[in-house]
Parts: C-alpha cells; structure tokens; sequence
C-alpha cells in the first residue's frame, strides 16, 4: 500500500491566536517494500507529517493517498487503514491504554476479528519479537514495567496487528542497546522477509545509516533532502546546518580527512571505516591528499 | 568523611495487590560525594529507575538504608523530608508527568515557589534555568505546543530552578534529538563545574556515559561494576555481558588492534582515536 501526499499543510490550533504551521506544503511518495529513514532536528514535524501516513490526521489542505484512498473520502475505511499501517507512538505512555500486558497487546487482534487461538499465538510470537518474556510479562500490570519494558510492550501490541507498513517514531528512544539492536533487526528480517515497508523516524544517525535505504530530511516544516542513505549522510555540512550530527563513522573519516588523510568519508558502519582505516594505514606515504 | 548520598546495603521490593512481588534492588552500596559527575548504565529493567527514586526519598529501601547527608530518607520528620526534596532534583524519562503549568515560564517558577523563594529572585532563577537550557525565547508558549524534547529541556529548567546539590536525571535525553541532546549534557557539565552541583545520569547512550567522571553499571538489580569511564568502557566482556554498547572510537581501535595495528589504550572518543591513526601512520 503505497502512500502518496500531495501539497501537504498542517496548522495547530488554526484560528485561534495559538495557531502554528507545522507542515509547509509537503509532497512525497512511499512505494512498497521501502525502508525508509525520516530524520530531523527536535519539532521539525516528523511526527506530524507521519500521522498522516496511517490517517490518525486527515488532510485539511492537500491530499493524501493510502493505498490509492483519498485519506479525506469518507467512504474511505480508516479503521482498517490503521489496522494496515501500524503507528509506535514516540512516547509508550500514548500507547498503552489496557490493564495488563496481555491484554494490550491482544487488543489489535481482537478488534481485527482474530480468533482466539490466533490472538493467543500472535500475542507470543509479538512478545517473543521484542524481547518480553511471556511467563513474567503477560498478566504484569502496565504500571509495573520499566520505561524500557513500556516501550517493547508497545511495539508488541503494533506487531501483532501484523501491519503491511510500520511507523517507528523514536524506536531507540528508552531501549537499551541490546534491545535497540534486536527490535531493529526484527524489523529489518520482517521488511526482507514479509517486504513491510518500514518508516524509521530517528535520533540516531548511526541506526538509520545501518538500515535504511532512503533518507528523507525534514527542518522547519519542510522537506529538505530526500535520496538514498549514503548521499544523504555524506553531505555533512548540511546536516549540522540544521543541528544533526552525521553518524559516529562518517564523523572518524571526517576528522581523519581534515588531518591530510585520503579516506572517503561516505562510510555506513565499523566494517567499512575499518577496512577503509586499514586500505590507508598500509598505503605507503599517502598523508597528502590534493581531491 | 560526609556523603552527600549514601546507600547502605540497601534492597527494594515491589509488593502490590495486583502484581507478585518484585525485587528491583539487591544489596546496593553506593557513595556518592558533593559535586560528583555519575552516569548509570544498564540493561532494561536492571532497576536504574528504581535507584533513582531512592534519591530523595520517593521510594524508601524495603531494607537497608539511604541516608541524604546523612539523614535517612525514610525518616518520620516531614521537615527533614522536604530538605531532602530540595537538596536531590529530579527529572524524570517522560517530561509529560513533571510538567504542572501550562506557561513554560511559570512551570520553571512552580519549584522556587512552592520554596517560599521572593518574587524577584525566582525570576532571576527562571531566567537564569531557561537561558542555560537556551530555551529563553519560549519562555511564554504554551506546553503543549512544544515537541517531546522541547519539554524534557523545560522540566530540567524547572528543577535547576531549584538550586539543588545534586541533580538525578533519568533518561533525560532519550527523547531529544542530537542538538538538544549536546546542550543537555553542556549545560549539565556547566553546571557541575561552575557550581558544584552533583549529577547522576541515568542513560542507555553509551556516547553520553563517557562524558562522565564516573560510570556504574547495573544489572539484575546490583551494581556490578563503578569506576572511571576509561576503565570501565574497556572492559569489553562486562559490558557484552549486560547487553551494553561500546563507543564507536573503542569498538574501531579494538578492531584494529585485532588486526595487528599497535593502537593507543583506553580510546573513547573520535579524537583519541584519530590522534592514535596520526601517530601510527607517522611511524610507518
Ligand atoms: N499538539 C500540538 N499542539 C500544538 N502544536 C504542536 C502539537 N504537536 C506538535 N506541535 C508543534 O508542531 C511542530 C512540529 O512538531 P512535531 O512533534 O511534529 O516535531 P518532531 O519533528 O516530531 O519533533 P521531535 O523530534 O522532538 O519528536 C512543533 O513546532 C511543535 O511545537
Ligand atoms: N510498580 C512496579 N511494580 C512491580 N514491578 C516493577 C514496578 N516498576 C518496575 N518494576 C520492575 O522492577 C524492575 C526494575 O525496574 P526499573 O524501572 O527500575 O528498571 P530500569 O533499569 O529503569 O529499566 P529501563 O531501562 O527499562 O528504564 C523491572 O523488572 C520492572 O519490571
Ligand atoms: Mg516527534
Ligand atoms: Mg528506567
């Protein structure tokens, strides 16, 4: 289900002395299977411009498409849209509503008309996912989890919709590093096995450089970049011109470059800086470098 | 000597009628002395939380002890109990349960106020705290219309209101991005060195935990290692085993290393490790 937006603006609060434009005529297109990064600095509208991609916004002014359906139709189905594209709030607070673990990860299920026996199987394969262990985590009370074991429970009850396209916004946020690493391989094993499209909205450069494809770049509002990760990461002057940082690698190559060294700085992870590191290290004088 | 925190063999179990009990905390001893800079790591529900809460006082050690100055927290005079609140801030993963005014300026003077602290020095505190966390100019929106990470720098505003001797800080930038993520950590070394203020910093960036002068690590409800970040970020195995990260700097000397290249010890951050690859390529 491909999504398509045309001519987007977004305003808060409009007519009310409060009103703030959070989107500025945004248009762009999400085809099948893409494994996209949505980066950008704090408030640039990332997570306004993606509640737009499962219709928990419906345009006012411009167009949406999901699927080919006109968001703003009426005729068009918006429960089952949101069954379809499965949303993880930043904030795990805005998430979990139900009692129990369980129960909230059965909740999605249970309204997509699954059987019990389906509910059940679903709500463990989605617990096994993300790395909450059944036995101590199904009746726990939400209350009486960790930030962390918030946020995977979460995740949980997103996955076991079994979403065709799945928004991340601020994954890693509260993880911990190993859970980080592991939910996200979980993601990328569904986009290559099931072709999910997946949209990563994140902080953390060096896990959207790790994964994704495509880079689209918001600031202000606006879209401001959008092409494959390793051009889009490489420019690194236009990123901190809007107050990101590009990944800890490229950062390396980069400073080894303004030493005189001749590296190229377009690196994605530690494999390839160091097989690059060592190309250098064993080039015979090759300090000087006049590209 | 006095400790400015104290935990003393301390435990904590969860009991309520709804859940079986959990035991967050097991044996804890900690120390922590004036003007301190600690980051804590640690794997999910290793109960970083549940020690921050400690802190002052908000959760009291089913047994042991923790002692604020060294007084305990889970003394029965409420005079003593509110020096405690004032001497230990804290902010908290979710900004969005700390935040009680609507007006970013008035919930920043909501804690000096509640302090009996005059007008006029409340607005200098105010301002001071917005202006450090360079978010002045919002002084007069409205809460909701900031992002997550615009309100995470404003509960932090409205506890360094406070003037505190030491700030816990759980999670704060896990919802920031990588600019406001920077001007926490300045701010709070700033405001370490410059004014002595104790910090513990609860984080699961491993790129932050460096920064500090002291790093614990916890897992399974017990402190297993606490030393300086050097030490402990190179202890590969430790930190492997709890689930943690190692700095990007270490994890590339460690494989170059692995490749034969004699490459400087204890490299954390992008710096050490280029200066190490400029010495080594002058040598070959
Ligand atoms: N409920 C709301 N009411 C009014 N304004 C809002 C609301 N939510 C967001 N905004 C404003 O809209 C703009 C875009 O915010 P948005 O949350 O989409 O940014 P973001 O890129 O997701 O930021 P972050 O990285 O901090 O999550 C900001 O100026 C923000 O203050
Ligand atoms: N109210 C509660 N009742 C029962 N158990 C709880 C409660 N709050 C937390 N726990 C449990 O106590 C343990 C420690 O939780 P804590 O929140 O301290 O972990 P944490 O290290 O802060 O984790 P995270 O990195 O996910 O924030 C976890 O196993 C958690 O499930
Ligand atoms: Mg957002
Ligand atoms: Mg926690």
């Amino acid at each position: 289900m491909p999504i398509e937006i045309e001519n987007l603006n977004h305003t808060y609060k409009e007519g009310t002395p409060f009103a703030r434009q959070a989107l500025f005529n945004i248009s762009l297109r999400i085809d099948d299977g893409e494994f996209i990064g949505l980066i950008g600095p704090s408030q640039s509208g990332k997570s306004t411009l993606s509640q737009y991609f499962n219709a928990l916004f419906i345009p006012k002014s411009g167009r949406v498409f999901i699927d080919g359906k006109d968001t703003a139709d009426r005729k068009t189905d918006l429960v089952q849209i949101r069954f379809e594209v499965g949303y993880v709030f930043q904030n795990p607070e805005h998430q979990l509503f139900k009692t129990t673990v369980g129960e909230d990860i059965a909740f999605g299920p249970t309204r997509q008309k699954c059987s019990p026996e389906e509910i059940e199987e679903r709500i463990r394969e989605a617990m096994e996912l993300v790395g909450l262990d059944y036995e101590t985590f199904f009746e726990r009370d939400i209350f009486a989890l960790s930030g962390g074991q918030k946020k995977r429970a979460a995740i949980a009850g997103v996955l076991a919709c079994r979403p065709k396209v799945l928004i991340l916004d601020g994954i890693t946020a509260g993880l911990d590093p190993r859970g980080r690493k592991e939910i996200l391989n979980v993601v990328k094993k569904l986009h290559q096995e099931k072709k999910i499209t997946v949209i990563l909205i994140s902080h953390s450069m060096d896990d959207v450089a790790r994964l994704v494809d495509r880079i689209i770049t918001m600031d202000q509002g606006k879209i401001v970049d959008d092409g494959p990760t390793r051009k889009v990461l490489s420019r690194v002057d236009r990123l901190q011109q809007i107050g990101l940082e590009p990944p800890q690698v490229i950062e390396i190559m980069q400073q080894l470059r303004e030493k005189g060294f001749t590296v190229p700085t377009g690196v994605l992870n530690i494999k390839e800086a160091v097989s690059e590191i060592v190309k250098m290290l064993n080039t015979p004088g090759g300090e000087q470098s006049w590209n | 000597m006095e400790y400015l925190i104290e935990f003393k063999e301390a435990t904590y179990t969860y009991k309520s009628s709804f859940v079986d009990p959990v035991q967050a905390l097991k044996q804890i001893d900690l120390r922590v002395k004036r003007g301190e800079f600690l980051a804590i790591i640690g794997p999910n529900g290793s109960g970083k939380s549940t020690l921050a809460r400690h802190f002052n006082g908000l959760l009291t050690p089913t047994t042991g002890e923790v002692l604020i100055r060294g007084i305990s927290t889970a003394s029965s005079d409420p005079e003593q109990l509110k020096a405690i609140r004032r001497q230990v801030g804290m902010v908290f993963q979710n900004p969005d349960n700390q935040l009680i005014s609507s007006i970013v300026e008035e919930d920043v003077a909501f804690g000096p106020e509640n302090l009996g602290v005059p007008p006029k020095e409340i607005r200098r505190r105010v301002n001071h705290a917005l202006a450090a966390l360079n978010i002045f100019k919002y002084r007069r929106e409205s809460i909701s219309h900031l992002s997550e990470g615009q309100k995470q720098l404003v509960a932090i505003a409205g506890v360094l209101a406070m003037k505190p001797d030491c700030i816990v800080l759980d999670e704060p930038t896990a919802l920031l991005d990588p600019f406001g993520r920077r001007q926490v950590l300045e701010s709070l070394k700033k405001l370490n060195r410059e004014e002595g203020i104790a910090v513990v910093f609860i984080t699961h960036f491993m790129s932050e935990a460096v920064h500090f002068k002291r790093v614990a690590v916890m897992d399974q409800g017990e402190i297993k290692s606490d030393g300086p970040p050097d030490d402990i970020f190179t202890r590969t195995a430790l930190l492997k085993a709890a689930g943690l990260d190692i700095p990007v700097s270490a994890q590339l000397a460690e494989e170059l290393k692995g490749k034969g290249f004699p490459m400087a010890p204890g490299i954390l951050h992008v710096e050490e490790l280029v200066n190490s690859l400029c010495q080594l390529k002058s040598k070959i």
